[in-house]
This record gives C-alpha cells, structure tokens and sequence, in this order.
C-alpha cells in the first residue's frame, strides 16, 4: 500500500508543475536570429560546396595522371628488360 | 515576409511561445535549449508559413514543429554522446565511472515538489518517443486529446492507449525505483 501511495503520488507530481516563463527577449533574439540567417549563409555553403567539388575534381585528376605515368614507365621498364634478357638467350644460342 | 505581416507574426508568437518553450522545456529538460529550439521553431514557420495547408490549427502545426525539433535535438545529444571520448566516462583520477546526474531546474516546480518531480522526469525520459510526448503532452500540458492526436498525427485511440502504456511504464519503473531506495 504504501509503494502504490509513493507511486501514485510521484504521478501526480505532473500536475504541480506549473509553466515556466521564457526570457523577456526572445522575440528581439529571434528576429535577430531571422536577420542573420536570411542572406549570406546560404551563399557562403553554396561557394564552400563548390571550391570542394573543384579541388576533388583536380585530386582524382592528378592522381590518375600520376598513377597512369608510373605504371608505363614500369611497364616501358618490365618490356626493357625482357628484351634484354632475350637478347642475352639468343646470343647464347647462336655463339659457338 | 511572404503572405502575412510582421504584426501578424509577432501576435503568432506572442500566442503561442509560451506553450511551444514548455513542451520542448519538458522535453529536453533545458531552460536555454528549449529557448534556441522555440526560436528554431518560429524560424521554420516564418519559411513555411506559405506551405500551411490549414488541415490543423496553426497552434497544432507549431506544437507538431515544437515536439519533431525536441526529439530531433534529443537523439543528435545521443549521438553526441555516443562518441564521446571513452575515458570522459570515468574520472580522470580515480578511474570510477561517473554517474550522469540530471541537473534539470524547472522554473515551475515547487521547491517541496522538486524531489519527486526529477524522479518522474528521470522515469519519462526512458519511455518511447511517442510514449514521452503523449504523457507530456497529456499529463503535463494538458492539452486535449484531440489536440494530441493533431500534433501525433494519430488516431484519438491511438493517443490513449499510449498515455495508458506510458502509465504503465512508469508505474513498473518507480517501483523498481521504489525498493531500490529502501535498500
């Protein structure tokens, strides 16, 4: 009996709470805050969004540009020494 | 402003800034979060005053942004929190963890209620998002039921068979509650 009273009377408790009050100057906040947030934000993200895209853009390039010359040159190496290597076996070959 | 003047606005938000600050107050349990969330709201209905469809009252429309942006602001805290610096978790000497203690100052509580009330915030915050705005819309607010289902967008029925559950919740949590402290 006396846990459902403590319950009960913690419920209830809801019905004590009374409205608080917001500050005094919330109106003027706001209309401040609606000032700042109508123009030149939205313009600022808009220019951040694209200087992003451009540099991404130039990073994917030169990455490929740098990855692509790499890779022939190795591959320009890798066919050098081949044929190097074939050079020597049919030197061995013929030289009697 | 688009369609209605500065005068119509400033006696939209004389109407209704009370209301909508106590229920994001009773929802995020912060005197200046529910200031900026009560400004947000004002904010967004200043941008979509044109899209109001009138299906709802204005003050069921506000009471709706007012709920959506507590509980968006709740779950992005919970987030937060979530990665968090592991170590802020315990004390940097001792290594005991530390006990999050809700230090919620509500204007309009009673000093001699103050101790009961927290409990009963402490056990709203653990039930469902629809459990906790339809207790604290209901129990709280006291605003009418039809003027809940508006803001829920759900069925009357709906509204009290989630008051009664949250009811119910609560009771099974305080009184788990209730012998732990007689420990």
């Amino acid at each position: 009996m006396q846990k459902e009273d403590w319950i009960n009377s913690v419920l209830n408790s809801s019905a004590d709470i009374k409205p608080a009050e917001p500050n005094a100057y919330l109106y003027h906040k706001l209309i401040t805050r609606l000032g700042e947030s109508n123009t030149p934000r939205i313009q600022s993200s808009f220019m951040t969004k694209w200087a992003i895209a451009i540099v991404m853009i130039l990073l994917i390039n030169i990455t490929g540009i740098m990855a692509y010359t790499s890779f022939s040159k190795q591959k320009n190496e890798t066919a050098a020494v081949k044929a190097l290597s074939y050079e020597l076996i049919s030197s061995t070959a013929y030289s009697y | 402003m688009k369609d209605f003047s500065e005068n119509t606005y400033k006696e939209l938000f004389e109407c209704h800034h009370k209301k909508v600050f106590n229920i994001s107050l009773n929802i995020v349990h912060s005197i200046e979060d529910a200031e900026d969330i009560t400004q947000e709201v004002f904010i967004e209905v200043y941008h979509s005053i044109s899209t109001f469809k009138e299906q709802s009252s204005v003050s069921t429309w506000l009471y709706r942004i007012a709920v959506n942006k507590s509980l968006d602001f709740l779950r992005s805290k919970k987030r937060k929190k979530r990665f968090a610096f592991f170590t802020q978790l315990f004390h940097p000497q001792t290594g005991e963890p530390l006990q999050e203690v809700s230090h919620f100052d509500h204007p309009g509580i009673a000093l001699e209620n103050k101790e009961r009330t927290a409990l009963l915030y402490n056990a709203i915050d653990k039930l469902s998002d629809n459990q906790k705005t339809a207790f604290i819309l209901s129990q709280i607010e006291s605003l009418p039921q039809k003027e809940i289902a508006g803001v829920m967008e759900l069925s009357e029925k709906a509204i009290e068979s989630l008051v009664q559950r949250a009811k119910g919740n609560l009771r099974q949590q305080l009184g788990k509650l209730y012998h732990e402290r007689r420990i």
